[in-house]
């Protein structure tokens, strides 16, 4: 007890070295009373007959903290609970020591009874060593003598075991008996000393019938002596094994069984005991099989999937070359199937597919095959046609049959669809030729929006053109011929530039200038935007990293980040991009587009804090054209809205126009949100955006996209925008 | 220079040392320049919110159609023996006679050091309810905005936990990411546990602060600074006065914040562009030939900034209000 005392009294010696001020003024309040205390011991009062919290002080992990949490005080308890030493703990926020909790603890109920005062309450903290425990914690006030707080105290105790022995074996007895899993225990002969009730609904045997039987009494035949040598050594100790055995039940019948073997050792390590716990997988088993006949079928809609689809499309084809055969693949597209998904969520947007299907399904003929590829299309192949019109007719019903809306789940749903149409043998005898050929006509028909297009030679043309060009696009990311160009953004309060938008722009060796809105698209369909926007983001992070060291004072600059970029990977690509070049977060703007808020919430929201946590600002780019609607905007960290040019083209003589940019001015500015026009390019815009409130301004009107040389003369020659 | 003159809007506690009144008085110039400002909806909205009194200097050279306005808005002439100015330090008292208390008393050092460091109770609740209920982040960052030691606290534990990946802190928003909710409540549960009485300045001082914070804001965009800066700006605004609130030198205080480089200069030096504008900010209570000049150099007409001041002022209002209705439940 007294030694409990010493300690405590070498403790406080330790914090009043450390503290200042009030701490240490109460540090030393509590040395006083421990030494008291201690003369009171050696009077021969126990100390267990005082009174009073200093009592649960001996030997207790104790911290004190400032009233913002900062840990000013740890004594020898704390350092031997927690592992670090005052030096690496005082300072710290006492938040360094909180490990996460599950999920189901952490509804901050059982810490709020902190509100109430020093009751003990069961925390989960984290070691120095990474290890984390539970641990009772109170916490309590350290007050200066008018009874003002000026910290507080937190005192851990350990919990303690809660099981007695004899409750332990009783709970681990049940826990065997009551396993889903087999469980078989072997003495050091070899003979089985226990199993439990999963056993025997496993193997067929009973306890009696197995105990003092060997294992091989479930011995299949099927496995070599190799396979057999290595059990048996796991059993002997060899250390923990996991595989797959194929048993034999009392009746005859081998089952596949997943097995866990590991040993039982005694104090001195030798091996007492060796146990198997299994699985019987059989019923795993016989579902891969089933998977593996479903393989061929969606298993949304139950329709042929896209292996069986070609299968029968190979076969007929090989038919239809000998008979002279007529026939017609049909290529369907639903038209802002994702918009459903994403207003309305994935269940429904499964149900209207399993719904389309159906009607789908309905208008064909019994031999005609309908195949769902996945997402919204689907694909139908028309064997037996007579004239090629009559593919054109199937291609209207399929149509007609979506005009009535889909109900699910009281929603009423509308939607139409692309159609693209490839005929054989005119357009070619080969699936793969074929069913491209109709993809290119069904883009083309959702692009001049006719609801359905027979597929042309010269639709191929053009698509030849697109690879060609995609071909040279990725010759152009490694040949140096993309540069990026600068559109300043200006103040529409002063005048003065205060950003710019980086635009990429390719000199292309034969053509010249390629404008963008001939590659971007092609880039994005292709996937090829990954590459462009990796070059973006350096070229944009490099020439920021020149004009720094040019000595400009420069202005952020924003680059255009496609939703394809936007994975799990993109913070921190943009860090290393920002860290390469050593260039402050604050300098580099994202703009994003619509379609990536409505795309998956719950995924982009996490990934946009991620972004503005590192330090980015996020603008939205074309805002006005798309789906999502302002109030929506509050769940994600954008700080910035453009309004698309579209409505400030209009401006201020079209009505609508007028209407539509002030209603996203006026909302965007209740959303604190900064408001920058795009396409600025008459004074009579600038006035009426101005007078809205808009922030910012950028077009021709003061200037468009220019090379680096001539942005930077524009900001050194602080050009300004004239308001008048 | 133009002739508008200045105005000045005092705020005066009530006996409880609340914020419960402002005393409006101008500087030099020509008042009658003043019509577009109190003919205004911003200027009724304030009085009729807040019980406004006219300085005697400023009830003698009001033109009599502004008086006549200013009246209706609410406006009071300010009778002399309720108003006592107090310069104590420490808990000021004063006489039987007065109801309004102004002066300087607030920006002095606190009694107790501690106090004046620790959280408001009221605020860590209404946070912690809002972190409980998954409000949005834009929702949280609004109530950071309304408390210098939150704020304050915030920004300096989230560069302690070294887990900001050696980034400088530039907006609550980022610190609030950066925390993640789990933190944030366990340091509310914190925060709450070791809330104490009120410093007795507090309530005047985090008025005055929102004021400023708010101008400075205000400020930055009207000469066209852009949003990240804006918020830099009330930032700027917000922490030039946690030196005061916590009774230490400012410096000190601001190091465990690791602001921005160019933030902090601007807090403590008054440099760049932020830097320029909050020096106006923390000259109005002072000399007005100095201000204007300030204010000829940032580019804003005193017309705008008296606009600019009453705005601040309506904002702090709202700050005020916020606070209120959590006492009362």
């Amino acid at each position: 007890m007294t030694d409990a005392r010493i300690d405590r009294c070498l403790d406080l010696c330790a914090m009043a070295r450390q503290a200042q001020g009030d701490d240490l003024a109460q540090t030393l309040d509590s040395l006083k009373q421990e030494l008291e205390l201690l003369s009171h011991d050696r009077n021969g009062v126990p100390a267990e007959f005082l009174s009073g919290p200093e009592k649960q002080w001996i030997k207790e992990p104790l911290i004190t903290t400032d009233l913002a949490g900062y840990v000013t005080g740890w004594n020898r308890g704390a350092q031997m609970l927690f592992g670090y030493t005052p030096e690496e703990a005082i300072g710290q926020h006492i938040l360094f020591l909180y490990a996460d909790e599950p999920a189901d603890r952490d509804n901050g109920i059982h810490e709020l009874f902190l509100d109430h005062g020093s009751s003990l309450m069961e925390v989960r903290r984290r070691k120095k060593s990474g290890e984390t425990f539970r641990v009772n914690l109170s916490l309590g006030h350290v007050r200066d003598e008018n009874g003002e707080p000026v910290g507080m105290t937190a005192h851990y105790y350990e919990i303690e075991d809660r099981l007695s022995a004899e409750e332990k074996r009783r709970l681990h007895a049940s826990i065997i008996e009551n396993s889903e899993e087999g469980i078989m225990i072997t003495d050091t002969n070899n003979r089985i000393v226990s199993v439990n009730a999963a056993f025997t609904r496993i193997t067929g045997y009973t306890a009696a019938e197995a105990i003092g039987q060997t294992p091989d009494l479930l011995r299949s035949g099927v496995h070599s002596a190799d396979f057999r040598a290595e059990v048996m050594s796991a059993m002997r100790g060899a250390g923990a094994w996991h595989g797959e055995i194929i048993g034999k039940r009392k009746n005859g019948e081998l089952f596949p069984q997943s097995v866990s073997i590991g040993v039982v050792r005694d104090a001195e390590d030798r091996i007492t005991h060796a146990f198997s716990i299994f699985s019987d997988i059989s019923v795993l088993r016989a579902a891969e099989e089933r998977m593996q006949r479903i393989v061929n079928y969606d298993s949304l809609t139950g329709l042929p999937n896209r292996t069986l689809f070609q299968q029968l499309v190979e076969q007929a084809l090989t038919t239809a070359r000998r008979n002279n055969d007529h026939g017609a693949l049909l290529v369907i597209d639903l038209n802002r199937f994702a918009t459903v998904n994403d207003t309305l969520g994935h269940e429904v947007g499964d149900e209207l597919l399993k719904q389309v299907g159906h009607r789908f399904r309905e208008v064909l003929r019994e031999e005609d095959i309908l195949a769902r590829f996945g997402g919204d299309q689907f694909v139908v192949a028309l064997f037996t046609i007579h004239k090629r019109e009559h593919s054109g007719l199937v291609a209207e019903k399929l149509l007609a049959s979506l005009a009535t809306p889909f109900i699910i789940e009281s929603h009423a749903v509308h939607i139409g669809a692309s159609i693209g149409i490839a005929i054989y043998p005119e357009d070619g005898l080969h699936t793969a030729a074929l069913l491209r050929f109709a993809d290119v006509a069904m883009k083309r028909a959702h692009a001049s929006e006719s609801s359905h297009l027979f597929y042309s030679p010269e639709m191929n043309v053009l698509a030849k053109e697109q690879w060609q060009l995609e071909t040279e696009l990725r010759q152009a990311l490694a040949a140096q011929q993309l540069l990026l160009h600068f559109q300043p953004k200006v103040s529409l309060r002063t005048g003065r530039i205060v950003g710019a938008e980086a635009l990429v722009r390719w000199r292309h060796p034969k053509h010249g200038m390629v404008p963008p809105a001939k590659f971007i698209p092609l880039a994005e369909e292709t996937g090829l935007i990954l590459d462009l926007g990796g070059w973006i983001l350096d070229a944009a992070c490099r020439q920021i990293r020149t004009w720094l060291d040019a000595g400009l004072d420069l202005v952020p600059i924003a680059i255009n980040l496609s939703a394809r970029q936007f994975d799990a990977q993109l913070p921190e690509r943009l860090k290393v991009a920002t860290e390469r070049y050593d260039i402050p977060c604050e300098l580099l703007r994202l703009e994003i587009t619509e379609s990536l808020l409505v795309r998956d919430p719950e995924k982009m929201i996490p990934l946009m804090n991620d972004l503005v946590a590192l330090g980015f600002t996020l603008a939205l780019d074309d805002f006005g054209t798309g789906y999502s609607s302002l109030a929506y905007l509050k769940k994600f960290p954008i700080t910035t809205l453009k309004i698309d040019r579209t409505f400030v083209i209009g401006v201020p003589d079209d009505e609508n126009d007028c209407a539509i940019a002030q209603a996203i001015v006026t909302m965007g500015k209740q959303l604190r949100q900064e408001i920058v026009a795009e396409g600025v390019e008459t004074h009579a815009q600038m006035n009426f955006l101005r007078n809205l409130g808009c922030d910012q301004l950028q077009g021709y009107l003061f200037s468009p996209p220019v090379a680096p040389e001539a942005f930077e003369h524009l900001l050194r020659q602080g050009h300004r925008l004239s308001l008048d | 220079m133009s002739d508008v003159p200045i105005l000045h809007v005092e705020l005066l506690a009530d006996r409880n040392l609340q914020p419960a009144a402002a005393l409006l008085d101008a500087g030099s110039g020509d008042l009658n320049e003043w019509s577009p400002l109190i003919d205004n909806t911003r200027f009724s909205a304030f009085a009729t919110e807040f019980p406004c009194f006219i300085a005697p200097g400023l009830m003698a050279r009001l033109p009599e159609g502004l008086l006549h306005l200013a009246t209706a808005a609410g406006c009071q002439a300010l009778n002399k023996q309720s108003l006592y100015r107090s310069e104590a330090r420490g808990k000021p008292t004063f006489p039987d006679s007065a109801l309004w208390l102004a002066g300087s008393w607030p920006f002095n050092p606190p009694v107790h050091v501690s106090s004046a460091q620790s959280a408001s109770r009221i605020l860590s609740l209404k946070l912690l309810h809002l972190v409980a209920t998954d409000a949005e982040t834009g929702e949280i960052e609004a109530l950071f905005r309304q408390d210098p030691v939150l704020a304050y606290h915030l920004i300096r534990l989230v560069n302690s936990l070294g887990v900001s990946m050696a980034r400088r802190i530039s907006s609550f928003s980022q610190a609030i990411l950066i925390l993640g909710r789990q933190q944030l409540k366990r340091w509310l549960h914190l925060m709450l546990f070791a809330a104490s009485r009120d410093d007795h300045r507090s309530a005047m001082l985090t008025a005055h602060v929102a004021v400023r914070a708010r101008t400075t804001e205000l400020a930055a965009e009207f000469v066209g600074l852009d949003r990240s800066a804006q918020e830099q700006a009330f930032m700027a605004g917000m922490f030039s006065l946690i030196g005061v609130l916590f009774g230490m030198p400012l410096a000190d205080v601001l190091v465990p914040l690791k602001l921005p480089e160019g933030l902090a200069s601007a807090v403590l030096h008054h440099d760049g562009p932020i830097g320029r504008l909050l020096k106006i900010t923390e000259l109005r209570q002072q000399e007005d030939q100095k201000l204007a000049i300030e204010l000829d150099q940032a580019g804003i007409p005193i017309s705008r900034y008296n606009e600019l001041v009453l705005s601040a002022h309506l904002w702090m209002l709202g700050v005020l209000h916020d606070k209120r209705d959590e006492a009362d439940d």
